[in-house]
């Protein structure tokens, strides 16, 4: 049979079917005129085409089906009246009744199609879906935006992922399975950006509507990533839509902004920004507090564009621009201020911008190659009384990959990853450090207690240019005939800026026990430099090293589902990490061209970190629910206090997460979170230094106490309202529903005989309205 | 809304009156450990003189120890503390307190004499021999039981610098620009008067080689035993709003202290009774 006969049957069958889905009318003969109709089909709210749909002329039986652009030519159609039929799959069903009649125009038609449901709960996309990661986990742009208790924030939904710490306050950055916040590298579409959250942690630098995932990479990642020991957190930009222009507004309580899409030509620009108004609601807030003169506020603001094109039949380029800029200054209160040691201003500017652009070309089915580079500049200055810390840096980074498919059981990678950074800096600061030379009782690590006061500055104007040359090799090797997957690979690294080349193999293994089921291990070597302040020459320590850990894993992934499209999915890994080089602080002296110098810092310290990190989602529309749990130990040695527990250390994290569609555009959701509390070390008392006139602290056994454990049910409501060509959407988002007061600190006397809990966010809702087009 | 968190743990540390006041004197409290001599040579004798205030301790009896060791690394992180430290020094131990007589308990106790050790600053560089290593006196306050209740340090600054820090030299305190003889009815403003220009030129040397020159910030620090102040340390000759009680409290006097630091080792004290 030849494929048009073929494609001539299936329509016919097909188009009596969907006749069959409707009430079965009297067959009705009119004669007389008749007209052509023409329409377009497009979804309520977005607008977007509805293609390939049957439109149904009753009682006539007329129909037709909508093209690529939705629209649709009738002709024949007796004059008069009629009704117009459209009942299309997770739509709701279109009625209308209408006339034309014969010898006056026909208008064209518009009918919009409202869908079932606006308010799907994506499923997370759980490491499968990426071979090259095993245990990857992509969030959705609707599981980020919706997300209770992210505010919409795409990098701290994050935070509701199995293996993450739940974070301190005043930041958002995260702990994956034991790490340190600043081991976890956050990268947009693969390049660094020096400010991930705005001021405080309150919302991430990035509109979350120009995000199309975000990739979360734990313990055990891959060779095409490294410099950081925790982990990797990846924002990748979403290409603007290309049928016709499309925008957005919202604002919430602390923040407005816009994006708007816009076709050029086979492609697209998106453009948008926001601006926070926080600093006011802050005024607001605390303008009757005496005690805190908020002459000039805390904002931000943040502006991106995605230019997406096709280039020729078979490449890509897409060119992203973002820009970020925080301020935050106060003025203590009156020109004298409470305490002559406090007076004077304080201010915070942390500025950048990036520009990403990216290149992507399938030379054939075997050959894929991708290049990029993110070039930009940032700024940071911090005003303390008189002191200051000024950078402006330089950075461009180079990524560039190919990928070759040499047989079907081999696939090879082959790229490398670079980083340049020129900074020039200066400060002025209280000198720190030790007037004495040898090791005391311990502290390293836990901060100095600035009493020395001879009155000495350091004042520094430098450059440091820093190259980062990262070279990387992966394979993916199906073992013939048996359900293995290998997955070996090596990265090589070198730091000029600690003058060393780090080899790093890492090896995963993937094994299939069934169609649901897969079972997959790790094992690798990873590095990261010291904090920049640490190996500055003049505050921190010129001979250090790079920091490194082995990371090993062991899992499984079990979909329940089996094929169906409900049921519970399993997710489950056992990490073990060890680190060693930390830089710690040291206390010790160490001669230096003949003199004693303060050492500073050294990489004797070390960890390790190991726990089970455990996911279960279940999805039944219109029910979504998951089950976050990590069960971990962190520790950290250092010759001068030996072992403790690491200050992020948080045995228990439980997120549970629920969310359901109501109908009718409403949906709720709601989070519970159960953290352990973090480790503390106590104040066992206070001595009073005369000449700095405080108390100086005595510290017990290091982090050997635990803050109460954390509490919080979070919720969220939203509604859409869904006019033909725009859609109104509103969030009521209430964080800490129980109103439990979290101890988020012990805040001590000013002798430290006495002490105060210090509790963190009470009942607080948050109101936000969106409208888009 | 982080920033709602952010404003509730603030504006809590901002106000966070229930656990005490600094400048409210009532416990036993070292208010300041002033040095005939704040900076000195290797091998030099100085002379430690603490004001004591235990005004709710009603005269009980008290001894102190002293011991000094060389900077155990306070601004790395080390603990205060001569523990474990080879060059530790005991000098005075379970010694009974005197001066602190009624109806206030406070006062000067027992001079405490120092002998720097010669070799302070041996093997040090020349950057640290020019601006000084610190040189550690801790006071132990006890009570008759032998129950430590508050331990105090001092820094003597061990240089080769010249000239050394002196002490700034505070000659009275003034309420609202004059004396005062009777315990002001209204809120009054505190100044410290100094002899001469308390705020000495130095000059340090920065991790670079390069000398610095300086000139000091003094700060005086306000205690009373009773009423409220406005601010508990003011800059220079700037003034303190204080409001005192307003009843004097039976069986002891309205007490208020100054003491103005130069911010590297240098204090001096004045004192007004109502």
């Amino acid at each position: 049979m030849r494929i048009g006969s073929y494609w001539r049957i299936s329509l016919f069958c097909f188009a009596g079917l969907a006749f069959a889905e409707e009430p079965t009318p009297s067959a009705v003969v009119v004669p007389g005129p008749t007209v052509e109709l023409k329409g377009t089909l497009l979804e309520k709210g977005t607008r977007n085409p509805l293609a390939g749909v049957n439109v149904f002329i009753l009682p006539h039986k007329l129909k037709a089906t909508t093209d690529d652009k939705g629209e649709f030519t009738i002709k024949d159609v007796p004059a008069g009246a009629f009704q117009w039929v459209v009942n299309a799959s997770n739509y709701d069903r279109f009625e209308k009744n209408d006339e034309q009649t014969a010898g006056s125009p026909a208008e064209p038609r518009v009918f919009y199609l409202k869908r079932a449901s606006y308010e799907v709960y994506e499923t997370t996309v759980y490491g499968q879906a990426d071979k090259r990661e095993l245990r990857k986990r992509t969030l959705s742009p609707r599981e980020f935006t919706k997300a209770p208790g992210s505010f919409g924030d795409p990098l701290k939904a994050v935070q509701n992922l199995p293996g993450v710490a739940r974070p301190s306050p005043l930041t958002a950055r995260v702990s994956i399975e034991g790490s340190a916040p600043q081991d976890t590298k956050y990268l947009l579409d693969g390049h660094e950006i020096p400010l991930i959250f705005h001021f405080g942690g309150l919302t991430s630098v990035v509109f979350p509507e120009t995000l199309e995932r975000v990739d979360f990479l734990a313990s055990g990642y891959g060779p095409e990533n490294s410099r950081a020991l925790g982990g990797i957190i990846g924002a990748g930009t979403r290409a603007g839509r290309t049928d016709k222009f499309h925008g957005l507004v919202f604002a919430d309580l602390t923040q407005a902004g816009a994006l708007f899409e816009v076709p050029i030509g086979r492609g697209s620009l998106s453009f948008g920004g926001r601006r926070s108004y926080v600093g006011d609601v802050l005024k607001l807030v605390a303008g009757s507090n005496s005690n805190f003169d908020l002459a000039v506020a805390p904002s931000y603001g943040d502006l991106i564009a995605v230019y997406d094109t096709p280039v020729g039949n078979s490449d890509k380029l897409r060119i992203v621009g973002i820009g970020s800029k925080d301020a935050l200054k106060f003025l203590f209160d009156s020109p004298v201020g409470k305490d002559a040691n406090g007076r004077g201003a304080f201010s915070n500017d942390t500025n950048f911008y990036r520009f990403i652009p990216q290149w992507t070309s399938k030379h054939s089915e075997d050959l894929t190659t991708r290049v990029s580079m993110g070039a930009g500049q940032d700024f940071i200055r911090l005003d303390v009384l008189d002191n200051f810390f000024e950078l402006k840096q330089t950075s461009v980074s180079l990524r560039g990959e190919a990928e070759y498919k040499f047989s079907p059981w081999l696939t090879s990678i082959l790229g490398t990853d670079n980083r340049f950074s020129s900074p020039s800096y200066s400060f002025r600061l209280p000198e720190t450090g030790s007037t004495g030379p040898g090791s005391g009782p311990g502290g390293g690590g836990s901060g100095g207690q600035g009493i020395l006061g001879n009155g000495t500055k350091v004042a520094t104007v430098a450059t440091a240019d820093s190259t980062e040359l990262g070279f990387f090799l992966r394979n993916q090797i199906e073992v013939a005939g048996t359900p293995f997957t290998l997955l070996p690979s090596l990265r090589v690294d070198h730091y000029t800026v600690v003058k060393e080349t780090v080899v790093a193999p890492r090896l995963a293994a993937r094994f299939a026990l069934d169609d649901y089921t897969t079972l997959r291990s790790s094992v690798g070597l990873y590095s990261q430099t010291p904090q920049p302040q640490q190996t500055d020459p003049t505050i921190g320590s010129g001979e250090l090293k790079a920091e490194k850990s082995w990371h090993w894993t062991l899992g499984m992934e079990k979909d329940f589902r089996a094929g169906a499209s409900r049921g519970f999915i399993l997710s489950t890994d056992l990490f073990y990490k060890t680190m060693h080089s930390l830089v710690v602080a040291s206390q010790d002296y160490v001669t230096r061209n003949g003199s004693l110098v303060p050492e500073r810092f050294n990489n004797t310290g070390a960890g390790k970190a190991f726990g089970l990190s455990t996911s279960v989602k279940y999805d039944a529309q219109p029910w979504t629910a998951s089950l976050s749990y990590t069960l971990s130990r962190s520790t950290r040695f250092s010759p001068d206090r030996g072992e403790n527990l690491f200050n992020n250390d948080q045995t228990h994290v439980l997120v549970a997460l629920a969310q359901v569609d109501l109908g009718n555009d409403w949906s709720i959701g709601s989070r519970l979170r159960f953290v352990s509390g973090n480790p503390f070390t106590p104040v066992t008392g206070g001595v009073f230094s005369s000449d700095a006139d405080r108390y100086l602290r005595l510290r017990g056994p290091f982090f050997s106490r635990r803050l109460d454990a954390f509490f919080a049910l979070d919720v969220r409501v939203d509604k859409k309202w869904i006019y033909d060509t725009w859609i109104l959407s509103a969030y009521l988002d209430i964080q800490n529903l129980t109103n439990r007061g979290n101890v988020e600190q012990v805040s001590y006397s000013y002798d430290f005989a006495r002490t105060a809990n210090v509790t963190g966010l009470p009942i607080f809702p948050t109101l936000g309205f969106k409208g888009e087009f | 809304m982080r920033t709602l968190l952010f404003l509730t743990v603030l504006l809590a540390g901002c106000n966070r009156a229930d656990l005490g006041k600094y400048e409210l004197l009532g416990d036993l409290r070292v208010v300041a450990m002033p040095c005939d001599l704040p900076e000195v040579s290797p091998g030099a004798a100085v002379v430690i003189t603490p004001l004591i205030s235990d005004v709710n301790g009603a005269g009980r009896p008290l001894t102190y120890s002293v011991e000094a060791c060389i900077d155990p690394g306070l601004d790395l992180g080390a603990e205060p503390s001569c523990a474990g430290r080879p060059d530790r020094v005991t000098l005075f131990t379970d010694v009974p307190v005197t001066g602190l007589a009624g109806p206030n308990y406070t006062g000067n106790g027992p001079a405490v004499n120092v002998a720097v050790p010669p070799t302070a600053l041996v093997g040090r560089s020349a950057r640290d021999q020019h601006n000084g290593v610190a040189y550690f006196v801790f006071y132990t306050l006890k009570d008759t039981g032998g129950v430590t209740l508050l331990t105090s340090l001092k820094k003597i600054l061990v240089s080769t610098k010249t000239p050394k820090n002196t002490n700034p030299v505070l000659a009275s305190l003034q309420v609202d620009g004059g004396t005062a003889a009777a315990l002001p009815t209204k809120p009054a403003a505190l100044t410290p008067v100094f002899t001469g220009d308390p705020a000495e030129s130095f000059a340090n040397v920065d991790p670079n080689g390069v000398s610095e020159n300086y000139v000091e910030e003094i700060v005086t620090s306000w205690f009373v035993t009773d009423g409220e102040l406005e601010e508990n340390r003011t800059g220079g000759t700037e003034a303190a709003i204080w409001t005192p009680p307003v009843t004097a409290p039976s069986g002891r006097t309205v007490q208020v202290i100054g003491v103005s630091r130069d911010r590297r080792g240098g204090e001096a004290i004045s004192t007004i009774n109502f």
